[in-house]
Order: C-alpha cells, then sequence, then structure tokens
C-alpha cells in the first residue's frame, strides 16, 4: 500500500488547486455553493490521486464531471497527466454508463425478477437465510461506494479496501485543517 | 470396494492429483491463481486420515513451482509471503517425501492412479462406493487426461503458467467440475480479501472476538464507510463555516498548510451552515457581505470591530457542530 503521508500531501495539494480554481471562477458564492465547491474539489482530489487506476476513482470522477463547473477543476487538477486518461472520463460522463454494463444491469434485473415470480416451495435453511443476508448487506455496500453497482463481488470488496483508505486520508487532512483553523480563531490575533 | 477402500488409509498416498485445466471456462478469470492455503486446509481435510504434516509438505512443495511463477499480479503481496514462508518452513521436512512423490510421478501405471483420484473425489466417508462409481464414469475420459497432463505441466510450469489459466486443486472429499471449482475459486478469493479488511476496519480484529463470517463483516464495513462519508461531509460544513471563500481562499489554506502556527490567518468567521436552526444567519451573512472589501485593503481595525460578533458566532458554531453529529 502507498506511504499514507504522501497521499495526504497529494491530496492536500490537488484539494487546494481545485479550491483555487473555484475561487477564481466566482467572487462571492452562497454558504451552500461553498461547502458544495469544497466538497467536490475534496472528492475530486481524492479520486485523482488514484488516477483511474481503480474502478471507484473513474466512477466518482465521471459522475462529478457531469457538472459543467466542475469540468474544469478536473481539467486542471489531471492537468499534468496525459490526455487519455482525460478524454475517457469525459466521454463517460457524457455517454452514462457504457452499453456492457448497462447489459449486466439488465440481465441482472430480469434475473432477480424471474426468482421471484418462480414461488415453488422453496426450503427455508439457515444457509439461504445467510446468503440472503449477505446478498442484502452486499447491495447496500453497492449504493455505498461509488460505482459499485455494476461490479462482482470479489472486486467490490477490493474497491471498498481502497476507498476506505482513501476516505480515511481525507478525512485526516480535514480535520487537521479545521483543527488549524479554529485554533487560529480561537487564540488571540496578533494584529497583521 | 472395501478391500480397496481400506487400501487407500494404509498406503499413504500423497499424490493428489485433483488439479483441473479450465481452459475453456466460460467464467472469465484473468490472471492465474494457485490456492494459497492449501497447506492449512490440507492438515484441516486430512487430519482424521493421515498425518496433518506430512500431507501438508506433499502438497506445498508441489505446488511451489506453481506458486511461485505464476500468482497473479492483482493479488496483494501478502499472499505471496504466505505461501513462501509456508513452503519454507516445510520444505526441510520435505525431503525424503519428495523422492517418494518422485517416484510416483514417474508410474507409467496412469489408470491405477485414476483409481485412487477418482475414489478420493467421492465423499470423505469409507462407504463412498456408489458415488465413487458415478463420479469415476464421469471423470474418467477427464482425469486421464488430466494426469498426463499434470505430469507435463509440472515438468514445464514455468512455461505454461501465465496464459490465463486458472489452475486449481480440488481437495479430498470436493467434487471437481468446472463450476464448483470456479466457485471456490471466486470463493477463496473473496474470503481472502475480507480477511484483509479486517485489519483496516477498527473493531474487527480483536483476539478474542474475531468477527468471521461474511454479514457480520459486511455490517462493519458498511457501518465504517457510512460513517467516513458523514465526517467527511460534516468535516467540509465546518471548514465552510471557517473560512472565507474570497479570493484569497487558496492563499489561506497556503498559509495554513506552511506555517500553521505562526501566521495569522485573517480569518472571518463567516455564518454557520444553512441549518434552520440559527435564526440570525441570515442576517449576519447580509453583515459580512460587506466584509471583502474592507478586507482586500488590509484594514485590520474592522477585524477587531468584529470581535463580539466573532464570539457569538463561535458559540453558535459549537452548538451547531454538536447538532451536526447527530443528524
Amino acid at each position: 500500500m502507498r506511504n499514507p503521508s504522501s497521499l495526504k500531501q497529494e491530496f492536500l495539494k490537488k484539494w487546494i488547486k481545485g479550491l483555487q480554481i473555484c475561487s477564481a471562477t466566482k467572487k462571492k458564492m452562497s454558504i451552500m455553493e461553498r461547502r458544495k465547491a469544497i466538497k467536490v474539489s475534496a472528492d475530486i482530489a481524492m479520486a485523482s490521486t488514484r488516477k483511474s487506476t481503480t474502478y471507484w476513482s473513474h466512477a466518482l470522477m465521471a459522475n462529478a464531471s457531469k457538472d459543467d463547473t466542475n469540468k474544469i477543476i478536473i481539467e486542471n487538477i489531471l492537468g499534468n497527466d496525459d490526455d487519455n486518461s482525460k478524454r475517457i472520463i469525459f466521454k463517460k460522463a457524457s455517454m452514462g454508463i457504457s452499453m456492457s454494463q448497462k447489459r449486466i444491469v439488465r440481465s441482472k434485473k430480469i434475473v432477480r425478477n424471474s426468482c421471484k415470480i418462480s414461488r415453488r416451495a422453496r426450503k427455508i435453511s439457515p444457509s439461504t437465510i445467510a446468503k440472503k443476508l449477505v446478498k442484502k448487506r452486499t447491495q447496500v455496500l453497492k449504493s455505498l461506494v461509488p460505482g459499485g453497482e455494476y461490479m462482482d463481488d470479489a472486486s467490490l470488496i477490493k474497491e471498498t479496501l481502497d476507498y476506505i483508505i482513501s476516505l480515511r486520508v481525507q478525512v485526516d487532512v480535514m480535520r487537521h485543517l479545521a483543527n488549524n483553523a479554529s485554533h487560529e480563531i480561537n487564540d488571540p490575533k496578533t494584529s497583521s | 470396494m472395501a478391500a480397496f477402500s481400506s487400501y487407500q488409509l494404509q498406503h499413504t498416498n500423497p499424490f493428489l492429483l485433483d488439479t483441473v485445466f479450465l481452459p475453456s471456462s466460460p467464467i472469465k478469470m484473468s490472471g492465474f491463481l494457485e490456492e494459497p492455503n492449501n497447506s492449512c486446509t490440507v492438515q484441516n481435510c486430512f487430519s482424521q486420515f493421515y498425518q496433518p504434516e506430512f500431507h501438508s509438505n506433499v502438497i506445498v512443495h508441489e505446488n511451489n513451482p506453481n506458486i511461485t511463477t505464476t500468482l497473479s499480479h492483482d493479488e496483494p503481496n501478502s499472499v505471496t509471503n504466505k505461501s513462501t514462508s509456508s513452503s519454507s518452513s516445510l520444505d526441510m521436512d520435505s525431503s525424503s517425501v519428495t523422492d517418494k512423490i518422485e517416484s510416483e510421478n514417474n508410474k507409467p501405471n496412469v489408470t491405477h492412479m485414476d483409481k485412487k483420484r477418482k475414489s478420493r473425489e467421492g465423499s470423505p466417508s469409507r462407504s463412498s462406493a456408489h458415488s465413487k462409481g458415478d463420479n469415476g464414469k464421469r471423470k474418467k475420459s477427464n482425469s486421464k487426461l488430466v494426469a498426463k497432463d499434470e505430469k507435463k505441466e509440472e515438468k514445464k510450469a514455468n512455461e505454461e503458467a501465465p496464459y490465463g489459466y486458472i489452475h486449481v486443486r480440488a481437495r479430498r472429499g470436493q467434487a471437481t467440475d468446472s463450476h464448483s471449482l470456479a466457485e471456490r475459486v471466486r470463493r477463496e478469493k473473496i474470503s481472502e480479501r475480507m480477511k484483509t479488511l479486517q485489519s483496516l476496519v477498527p473493531g474487527c480484529d480483536k483476539v478474542n472476538n474475531k468477527v468471521t463470517g461474511k454479514a457480520l463483516m459486511l455490517d462493519e464495513i458498511i457501518n465504517y464507510v457510512q460513517s467516513l462519508q458523514n465526517q467527511v461531509e460534516f468535516l467540509s460544513m465546518k471548514l465552510t463555516s471557517l473560512n472565507p471563500m474570497y479570493y484569497d481562499f487558496g492563499m489561506d489554506l497556503d498559509a495554513l498548510m506552511v506555517r500553521p502556527d505562526d501566521q495569522a490567518v485573517e480569518v472571518i468567521p463567516n455564518t454557520n451552515s444553512g441549518y434552520p436552526l440559527l435564526d440570525n444567519s441570515a442576517s449576519l451573512m447580509f453583515q459580512q457581505a460587506h466584509f471583502p472589501n474592507s478586507i482586500s485593503q488590509g484594514n485590520g481595525q474592522l477585524l477587531w470591530g468584529a470581535d463580539d460578533l466573532r464570539q457569538k458566532i463561535i458559540d453558535q458554531s459549537g452548538f451547531s457542530n454538536n447538532f451536526c453529529s447527530f443528524h
């Protein structure tokens, strides 16, 4: 796994870049817009540290780039990287989910509906109950992890691993920032 | 049949020949996966019948060329470490065993080995006669090919290794059709990753209370991910309330990053988030809309004038933060 402190620094740099872009484009923002800008740029920064090697980062950036204002942020954050990844992300965002994934989703829905329809007497053994529980929970997890609906079980767990690490990094950096800023407020100020 | 099965018991044949090629498997598995947990699981299976170390030696040593060369690239490193460490620890005992293996390997008597293998494919109980027959008929052609191929495979394991096949070894007493094998591979992948997740998610890895089982683990994972996401939301809210988002927003953050202690950050605490709890927020917002102009001139006096305002806001922010944590 990567070194967490280097991850943190990378994330922080990219986040600041994104925020600078945000403030450059809009001079005065309302509270909600600001919050949204902060969160979105943090998300994009986090996702770009993985640079589309993982599935969730790709999906996150694709979702974020649907909004036009975010596109500029993404472009600049990804700035130095090759153009290929940028193109892929934007194309994906515009297309929505790709055709193969649509097929997968549709076929899964068909199977699920057909299982519900066939109401044969099924034995209710503890193993089936356990399987149902696990299935429910994987569904929930899929809704949590960005881009999770189109993954199978094994890769889903791998993606959650990665996602958890990145979330932790994000939370740590933000918390440190917030603490420092609040200390600055509470401590007596020296005149600048 | 009974005589034959008892023969197995006495003659400790280490030759677990149930590797199966899945060349045309409909399930596309990229990469190459050997079961790295073989040593442990073999012990479980065999403890009732044979000496466990004996067979784990055997299996691990047989797997050795396969494992070290053919693990897929995206498996975590822990897997390779586990397998190599276990193999190295058992290597010392296996020297005598390996001679036996190789002598058995080179036996030209393929059908003899087939019979043993087939009988092992059945259930572990001694009364596997009838199932053995069925299994045998189905698997006869397969197993013959497998025996020959496996010899070749062991000899040139390095070359054939990573070309899209998954080599799986069926253990004793388990079905060997391609579907269940694939299922088993998938299940083991999942359980392996669950284990790494256990170390990552807090509250799952207490020594006496190891949460095994997928459902509970998934529960923990879901809770953790949700709490992390909530924390992100909450912190971003807090940051909006702390920092002005004016043209010098970026500069503020740079200052914070470089010298968080020294810099006197010109932070004007803005109103809190748009929660409906706070009525004054709207009025405060209008008041502070005037501030950016003053700040740009570097006017410090206005800052001090807003001191009591700031205190009020800080109290409110503390209050609202507590509220945030309960949503």
